[in-house]
């Protein structure tokens, strides 16, 4: 793959839930190292896009390729991209009957086929990382909604991933840890992580975003860099979902 | 009141009791087994899960004694003839799978879905996330219902002793047969019946406490 090869590439992507007609004719390139953050309204289809990146949802029409594979019905594609690409969910989904440090290593071990030894040592750096490294043998619900965010962050990152997919990591939490997860994923940006982030957090969005999606109803209305998009947006809806976001 | 005649008769009781708790143990063992494999069947597609589907339904939407007349006196119309005890274990062995089936299912789909969607994003296969991730916690959850059936195919197993399976209920048949004893008999065998599943009730209730209080 060349250098001006999309890392992410979606060409005239539907999507149907039932009669729902979710996703309208999706078109997205995303570079390598490249951070877009996707926003909308409810409901506008922001999750279900990403969620089609790793193919959690199946898209029913166009194309979708990560990383130079395309993702079709055939599972060893799928495999293959899924361990390429880490997601972090809005309800962390971490798994309860395992330690933060088995919740890291799980995957390294069982799909890396990593030394146990290996992966513990990445872990313990990754939770150093993101700022909790004395909680390796806690479990989950013993953890804060941020913190536990913030292993999630750290096992998704475990499987060395080249890409990283957020859908709306902040929204469950209480508003004293938005920071901290925010930080965390400031920081990944910063070492050059090819991210794609569903969130509200407009502040983080025109920080750390090169483009900026904004999505209404299925469709992309707007793509723009931050500096634009805030100040400059083309669309009607773009500026009347601003309004309400931005107060 | 002849008490006498209970005490006579406890050993041959006994005996009976002992032929009850080798039907139990071998069919909540052979269920338990049958079961999860149906159960987990269940979440597969197309022929796999159908054939599993049709099987819950058939053994829990019919009455067990019917399936035991079934076996034992409607299969050697089709030549396959079992002794009396062979027939009520497989009857009582499917029945108990069926129901072990769905608490396997219910378990497995009361956990949430991003528990899946988690360990499918970090590349785990779906076996993968079926034995690290789902399983576990599944089976926690299987605990108290399976204790609960459990109790419920101890007692059912007295209705083998209408094909004569030498089982708790038929000794206390045959005893009252010979001595006429009926409320004394009867009686005792209750008592046996519920000094086996008593404790079994109790520690299920226990331990549905204790799940409950540590959830992790």
């Amino acid at each position: 793959m060349s250098r001006t090869d999309p890392i992410i590439l979606l060409q005239g992507v539907h999507k149907w839930f039932g009669r729902l007609h979710v996703l309208r004719g999706i078109d997205l390139e995303v570079w390598p190292g490249e951070v877009v953050v996707v926003c909308g309204p409810s409901g506008s289809g922001k999750s279900t896009l990403i969620r089609c990146i790793n193919r959690l949802e199946r898209h029913d029409r166009g194309r979708i390729v990560v990383d130079g594979i395309e993702l079709t019905d055939d599972l060893r594609h799928v495999d293959a991209v899924r361990r390429e690409v880490g997601m972090v969910f809005q309800q962390f989904n971490l798994f309860p009957h395992l330690t933060v440090l088995q919740n890291i290593t799980l995957a390294p071990v069982l799909v890396r086929k990593w030394p146990r030894e290996q992966a513990e040592r990445v872990a313990r750096e990754l939770l150093e990382r993101v700022g909790i490294p004395e909680k390796a043998d806690s479990y989950p619900s013993q953890l804060s909604g941020g913190q536990q965010q913030r292993v999630a962050i750290a096992r998704a990152l475990a499987m060395q991933p080249k890409i990283m997919l957020f859908d709306e990591p902040t929204s469950a939490l209480d508003p004293e840890m938005i920071q901290e997860v925010l930080d965390v994923m400031r920081d990944l940006a910063r070492r050059g992580m090819t991210m794609v982030v569903v969130t509200h957090e407009m502040g983080f969005a025109r920080e750390v975003a090169d483009r900026i999606v904004f999505m209404d109803e299925g469709g992309i209305v707007e793509v723009a860099p931050p500096e634009t998009f805030f100040t400059r947006p083309r669309h009607e809806r773009t500026r009347a979902f601003l309004s309400k976001i931005l107060r | 009141m002849r008490w006498t005649v209970v005490v006579a008769n406890l050993p041959y009781l006994l005996e009976g009791l002992q032929g009850t708790v080798l039907l139990g143990l071998l069919v909540m063992a052979l269920g338990t087994v049958l079961g999860f494999a149906v159960g987990l069947a269940r979440l597969g597609r197309g022929l796999v899960y159908a054939a599993a589907t049709a099987f819950v339904e058939l053994f829990r939407d019919t009455p067990l004694i019917m399936q035991i007349f079934f076996i034992f006196f409607g299969l050697p119309a089709v030549g396959i003839r079992l002794n009396a005890f062979v027939a009520a274990s497989v009857a009582m062995t499917f029945f108990a799978a069926a129901n072990t089936a769905e608490i396997v299912r219910g378990a497995i789909q009361s956990l949430p879905r991003g528990q899946w969607e988690a360990a499918r994003s970090l590349g785990l296969s779906s076996l993968q996330t079926l034995r690290w991730v789902i399983l576990p916690q599944a089976l926690r959850r299987t605990l108290p219902p399976l204790m609960g059936l459990f109790t419920t195919l101890l007692k059912d197993t007295s209705l083998a002793a209408i094909v004569n399976v030498f089982e708790l209920t038929t000794a206390g048949r045959r005893v009252v047969e010979r001595t006429l004893a009926s409320f004394e008999i009867w009686l005792v065998v209750a008592a046996l019946y519920f000094l086996l599943c008593y404790p079994l009730s109790v520690a299920t209730q226990r331990l549905e406490r204790r799940l409950v209080a540590e959830v992790p």
